[in-house]
C-alpha cells in the first residue's frame, strides 16, 4: 500500500507538468481546416493562454459565420498546452504535426518560440506566433525573418517601447528623473534600454535614479518599492517610473507602490507590455498609467473593432479584449486571409500565401511582411486609470496609435 | 472489574516480523500486586512480548486483555491513559527539560487532554503536589530544577521510574531495568523496586531482565521464553532449578 | 545616507515579517513531523483566494477583515488536516525524498484545483481604507499596512512561542517532536498531536495568504513564489526553530532591502547567497534544531 505512493507521485507529476495530451484533431473532413493552437493552459500564464485562444476562436467564428474560407471550408481550433518550458512547447508542436495538424499558431513566451521555431523549420508545418516579439525571433530591424516557416502578429518589443518613449517625450518633456523597475531577463532589460534611448533621442535629458530588476516569478517587491520611495529626488513634476513588467509583476508593484502612496509622488508611470488585464484586476483602483502595447479596445473607431469587442464580450461576460486576445484574433485573420489566397489549407501553399498577404483588421488594413514575416501592427499608447463606474473598472482616458514603422 | 480479574491477560498471542516468528502462541496472566519476570536468551522473543504488552507492537493473532478489556488493538497511548506505564532499556526522558518538567509532562500525558490550548502547563495544585511527592520519594528533589540530560546515569533511571510511577499506574512494564548498570547501581535499583512494591501493594509489574539476581530479588513468578514460545513458568526457585534453564543459559554463554 | 539606512531598515523588517508569517507554519510542521511541505505555498495561495472570495475583493471594515482572515485560516487548516490524514500520515516513517515528492505532488494537485475553482484571471483585494496609504517617520515613508503586518507578525511570534513553551498543548507537541515512541508510552495521543500541528501549520499559511493578499496579484502564480522564500527561511533559521524562522525572515528581509538600496545588482539573488553561506558555515541553520532536537 505504502509503496504505491512512488508511482502515484510520478503519475501526478507527469500529468501536471503538462505531458498530458490536449485535445487534438487529426485530418478531419475536407470541409474543415484545423489550426493547432499552442498556449499555456496551466499555471501562472494560463490566463494569457486563454486570452490567445479566445481571441483566435472569435476570429474563426466570425470567418465561419461569413461563409468560411477557400470556397466554404470551415476553420476549427485544436489546443495544446504550451507548458512552462521550450521542451513542453516543442512537444506540443511535434504532437500536432504527427497528428497531421500542420497549421500552427499561438505561443506566448519568446523562450518557447526559440525552441519551437527551429523545430517547425525542419517540419512540414508552419507557425504564426502570438506574443513572441523579441528581436532574435523576428530578425529585428534587419527586416528579414530568420525562420522561413514562422510568422508573427505581435508588435516587436522594441517598437512598443520606442513608441512609448516618443509619446512620453512629447507629452512629458520635463519628466527626466526616472526610476526603472523590470523583470530580470532580456526582455525587461532591453525594454527599459530602448525606452531610455528613445527618450534621449527625443532630447529628454534622462537621469536614472535607480534600476530595480526582479525575477519573473517574484511577487513581493517591498524592498524595491521602498527603495524607490526613499530615493525620490527633484520636483514631483520631473519624476517618472518606468515598468518593464507585465501580469503579476505589474500588479504586485502597483499595489505595493500604492501602499507607499508612490503614484501621487511622481508625474507619470509608464509601462511597456500588456497592461489592460492588470488594470482590470485592480478592482477600479488602478493608478494613472501610460502603457504601450499591441492593442486597446478603445483605440480604434472601426466597425471591425466594434464587432471584435462585441463578439469577444459575448464569450467573456462583457469583458473587453486585451492585447493577447488581439494577437490570437490576428492569428485567425492571418490564416483566413492566407488560406483564401492559397485556395486550400495546404501548409506550403499557405506559407507562400502568408508572405505579403493583406487583410482588414480592427486597426485598418494590415500586411504580413514578405521578408520580415511580421504583421504591420501599430503600437497603441493608452492612458488609463482605475474607475469603478467604467467597464472592467478601467477608464480609458486617451489612446494614441503609433503606426508600424517596419524598423 | 472484580479483584479476581487479572490486570493483564495474554492469550495465545502471535507476532511475526517478515519471516521471523518472534512470538508464537504465548499465554500468561498477571494479577494485581504480582511481579512477573520474562526471561530467556537473546532472540527468545521476550522483547517482542514486552512490546506487545506495552502496545509498541500489535499482535497478529490472539488477544491481550487489560483489566478485563480487550486491549489488543489499543495504541500505546491509550493503554497508558488506562493505567499502564513503562520504562525503556535506555532511560528515556526529555533531556532539554528539567527533572520536574519531565514529571509534570508525565502526569499531563496520562490525563489525556493534549489539546488544552488554554491550559497553562504548570498549573494545577494537585498535579504539582503529586510531582513534588514523587521527587522526594525517589530522592530526586535536589535535582528538580536541573536539566534532565545533566543527570548522572543512576539518577536518569530513577527519573524514568519516577515518570512512570507518578502516572499512578496499575501495571508497570520495566524493560531491562538494570541493563548496563554497575553492581552498585543494580543493588540500588533492586532496593528501589522493593520499596515501590511496598508502597503500592496493588501494583502489578512485568519486567524483562538478564540479571538473575534482580529476578530473584523482586519477582513472584518467572516465565522462561525460547524461540518465541513459553517454555516454563514457575516460582523463581522452580525455574532456576529446571535443567532447561541451565541448558538455555549455558548454551548462550558457550556461544 | 542616514535616511537611506533607516529606510532600508524599516523596509527590511516590512519585507521580512510577512515572510515569517508564511514560514511559521512550515517550520512548525517541520519541527514536529520532520516534513518539508512543498504544498505550503498552495495553502498560502488558497488562503488568499478564500479571503478574496469571502470579502468579494473589497475590505469594508476591520471586523470583516478579521472574519475573512478567520475563515481563510480555518478552511485552509481543514485542508491541511485532510492532507495530513490522506497523504502525510503514511509517510512520516519514510525518507525525506518520498515525503518531499508527495508534498510536491500535493502542491501541483492543489494548484490544479485552484485553477478549476477560481479560473485563471488574476484577482485583486482592495485595502481597508484605514490601512491604505503611508505616513512619514524621520523623513522616511512607511506604508501603514507594513506596520500592521509587523504588528501581526510580532503577535504571532510571541503567541506561537507561548503556545509551544507554556501550554499543555505545547509541551505535548514538543514531547511528540522529541520522541514519538516515548511520547506514546507516556500516554500522549501522538497522532492527534500530529494532526493538530499540521492543521495549525496549514492554518497559519491560510492566514498569511489572507493577510498579504491586499499587496499581491491573487493568481495561480502565488504558490511557488512564497514557498521558495519560506524554504529559505526555514533552512537559514534552523529547521524547526520558531525563533530561528523569525530571525531568518528578518535577516533575509534586511539583506534584500539593503541589497536593493545599495547594491541593486545583487538584489535578485541575495536570498540564495544567504542560503548558501548558511549551509556552508552552519549547516544546521542559525538556530539549528532548537525546539525539537533529539538529545545525544
Amino acid at each position: 500500500m505504502k509503496k504505491l505512493w512512488i508511482p502515484i507521485t510520478g503519475v501526478v507529476l507527469l500529468t501536471l507538468s503538462g505531458c498530458s495530451a490536449g485535445s487534438s484533431t487529426g485530418s478531419s473532413a475536407d470541409s474543415t481546416i484545423t489550426i493547432g493552437m499552442i498556449a499555456p493552459t496551466q499555471g501562472a500564464y494560463a490566463e494569457i493562454g486563454k486570452n490567445i485562444t479566445d481571441g483566435f476562436q472569435v476570429a474563426i467564428d466570425e470567418v465561419n459565420a461569413n461563409g468560411g474560407v477557400a470556397g466554404g471550408k470551415q476553420l476549427a481550433m485544436a489546443t495544446k498546452d504550451e507548458g512552462s518550458s521550450p521542451q513542453t512547447a516543442t512537444q506540443a508542436a511535434r504532437d500536432f504535426t504527427s497528428n497531421g495538424v500542420n497549421l500552427l499558431g499561438g505561443l506566448f513566451s519568446s523562450a518557447d518560440c526559440a525552441g519551437v521555431d527551429p523545430v517547425v523549420e525542419q517540419s512540414p508545418a508552419i507557425l504564426v506566433t502570438a506574443s513572441c516579439a523579441s528581436d532574435t525571433l523576428t530578425g529585428g530591424i534587419s527586416g528579414t525573418s530568420p525562420f522561413k516557416r514562422t510568422f508573427g502578429v505581435a508588435v516587436r518589443d522594441q517598437a512598443n517601447a520606442q513608441a512609448l518613449a516618443e509619446v512620453m517625450a512629447q507629452k512629458f518633456p520635463n519628466v527626466t528623473n526616472y526610476d526603472a523597475f523590470g523583470f530580470d531577463y532580456s526582455w525587461g532589460h532591453e525594454t527599459w534600454q530602448t525606452y531610455r534611448d528613445g527618450l534621449t533621442a527625443a532630447d529628454v535629458a534622462v537621469q536614472v535614479n535607480s534600476e530595480q530588476f526582479v525575477p519573473l516569478s517574484a511577487s513581493d517587491f517591498h524592498s524595491q518599492v521602498a527603495a524607490i520611495s526613499g530615493g525620490l529626488t527633484g520636483p514631483v513634476a520631473s519624476r517618472g517610473i518606468f515598468l518593464a513588467t507585465f501580469g503579476a509583476g505589474t500588479s504586485g508593484f502597483l499595489k505595493q507602490a500604492q501602499a507607499y502612496d508612490l503614484p501621487s509622488q511622481v508625474a507619470l508611470i509608464a509601462n511597456s507590455g500588456e497592461y489592460y488585464n492588470v488594470a482590470r484586476s485592480l478592482n477600479g483602483q488602478a493608478p494613472d498609467v501610460w502603457n504601450s502595447y499591441d492593442y486597446n479596445w478603445a483605440a480604434f473607431n472601426t466597425t471591425m473593432n466594434t464587432q471584435f469587442v462585441t463578439d469577444y464580450g459575448k464569450i467573456a461576460n462583457g469583458a473587453k479584449p486585451v492585447g493577447w486576445t488581439y494577437q490570437g484574433y490576428l492569428i485567425g485573420l492571418s490564416y483566413a486571409a492566407a488560406i483564401n489566397k492559397a485556395g486550400s489549407g495546404d501548409p506550403e501553399a499557405v506559407r507562400t500565401a502568408l508572405e505579403g498577404v493583406s487583410f482588414d483588421a480592427p486597426s485598418g488594413s494590415l500586411t504580413m511582411g514578405a521578408a520580415s514575416h511580421q504583421l504591420s501592427v501599430p503600437s497603441v499608447i493608452s492612458h488609463t486609470v482605475g474607475d469603478s463606474t467604467s467597464s472592467d473598472g478601467v477608464k480609458v482616458i486617451e489612446t494614441q496609435v503609433v503606426p508600424y514603422s517596419g524598423k | 472489574m472484580n479483584a479476581e480479574t487479572p490486570v493483564l491477560e495474554v492469550q495465545d498471542v502471535y507476532k511475526s516480523f517478515g519471516p521471523s516468528h518472534a512470538v508464537q502462541g504465548v499465554s500468561f496472566t498477571v494479577r494485581a500486586g504480582e511481579t512477573l519476570a520474562l526471561i530467556g536468551p537473546n532472540g527468545a522473543g521476550k522483547s517482542t512480548m514486552f512490546g506487545l504488552a506495552a502496545g509498541e507492537h500489535r499482535a497478529d493473532k490472539g488477544t491481550i486483555s487489560y483489566q478485563g478489556h480487550n486491549a489488543t488493538r489499543w495504541p500505546a497511548s491509550r493503554r497508558c491513559r488506562n493505567g499502564l506505564s513503562r520504562t525503556f532499556q535506555v532511560a528515556s526522558f526529555f533531556g532539554t527539560r528539567t527533572v520536574r518538567e519531565n514529571l509534570l509532562l508525565a502526569v499531563e500525558s496520562a490525563r489525556g487532554h493534549p489539546f488544552a490550548f488554554w491550559d497553562t502547563f504548570s498549573s494545577g495544585h494537585q498535579k504539582a503536589t503529586r510531582v513534588d511527592e514523587m521527587l522526594v520519594r525517589l530522592s530526586l528533589h535536589d535535582y528538580s530544577a536541573l536539566r534532565a540530560d545533566r543527570l548522572a546515569q543512576g539518577d536518569r533511571k530513577r527519573l524514568e521510574f519516577a515518570m512512570a510511577l507518578v502516572q499512578q499506574p496499575k501495571l508497570l512494564l520495566l524493560d531491562e531495568p538494570t541493563a548496563g548498570m554497575s553492581l552498585e547501581d543494580i543493588q540500588q535499583t533492586i532496593d528501589m523496586l522493593r520499596s515501590v512494591k511496598e508502597a503500592n501493594p496493588q501494583l502489578a509489574i512485568v519486567l524483562t531482565a538478564h540479571d538473575m539476581e534482580v529476578i530473584f530479588s523482586v519477582s513472584d513468578r518467572v516465565l522462561l521464553m525460547g524461540q518465541g514460545k513459553l517454555l516454563l513458568e514457575g516460582t523463581p526457585a522452580e525455574v532456576e532449578a529446571a535443567p532447561l534453564t541451565k541448558e538455555l543459559y549455558l548454551g548462550v554463554s558457550a556461544s | 545616507m542616514f535616511g537611506q539606512i533607516f529606510a532600508a531598515l524599516v523596509s527590511g523588517i516590512a519585507t521580512g515579517m510577512p515572510l515569517f508569517i508564511v514560514a511559521s507554519g512550515l517550520t512548525l510542521i517541520y519541527g514536529v513531523m520532520r516534513v518539508l511541505n512543498f504544498a505550503h505555498g498552495a495553502f498560502f495561495m488558497i488562503g488568499a483566494f478564500l479571503f478574496y472570495n469571502v470579502l468579494g475583493g473589497v475590505t469594508g471594515s476591520i471586523s470583516l477583515l478579521i472574519v475573512g482572515l478567520l475563515i481563510a485560516a480555518l478552511s485552509v487548516g481543514a485542508i491541511g488536516a485532510v492532507s495530513e490524514v490522506a497523504v502525510f500520515r503514511r509517510l512520516y516513517a519514510r525518507d525525506h525524498t518520498t515525503t518531499l515528492l508527495a508534498s510536491y505532488a500535493l502542491l501541483l494537485t492543489l494548484d490544479g484545483l485552484v485553477q478549476q475553482i477560481w479560473g485563471v484571471s488574476p484577482r485583486s483585494q482592495t485595502q481597508l481604507p484605514a490601512f491604505a496609504g503611508s505616513f512619514q517617520i524621520l523623513g522616511v515613508r512607511v506604508a501603514t499596512y507594513d506596520v500592521v503586518l509587523i504588528g501581526v507578525g510580532a503577535v504571532l511570534a510571541i503567541g506561537l512561542t507561548l503556545l509551544l513553551q507554556r501550554t499543555s498543548f505545547g509541551q505535548t507537541t514538543r514531547a511528540v517532536a522529541h520522541d514519538q515512541t516515548m511520547a506514546r508510552a507516556l500516554g500522549l495521543h501522538a497522532r492527534g498531536v500530529q494532526l493538530a500541528v499540521f492543521a495549525l501549520g496549514a492554518a497559519l499559511a491560510g492566514l498569511a495568504g489572507g493577510l498579504i493578499s491586499p499587496l499581491l496579484s491573487i493568481d495561480p502564480s502565488l504558490a511557488p513564489t512564497f514557498v521558495v522564500q519560506s524554504f529559505a527561511i526555514v533552512i537559514v533559521g534552523g529547521l524547526g526553530s520558531m525563533g530561528g524562522a523569525l530571525i531568518a525572515a528578518l535577516l533575509i528581509g534586511l539583506l534584500d532591502s539593503f541589497a536593493v538600496t545599495f547594491f541593486p545588482g545583487f538584489a535578485g539573488f541575495s536570498l540564495y547567497i544567504a542560503v548558501t553561506l548558511v549551509l556552508l558555515l552552519r549547516p544546521q541553520g542559525i538556530f539549528g534544531a532548537a525546539f525539537a532536537s533529539r538529545e545525544a
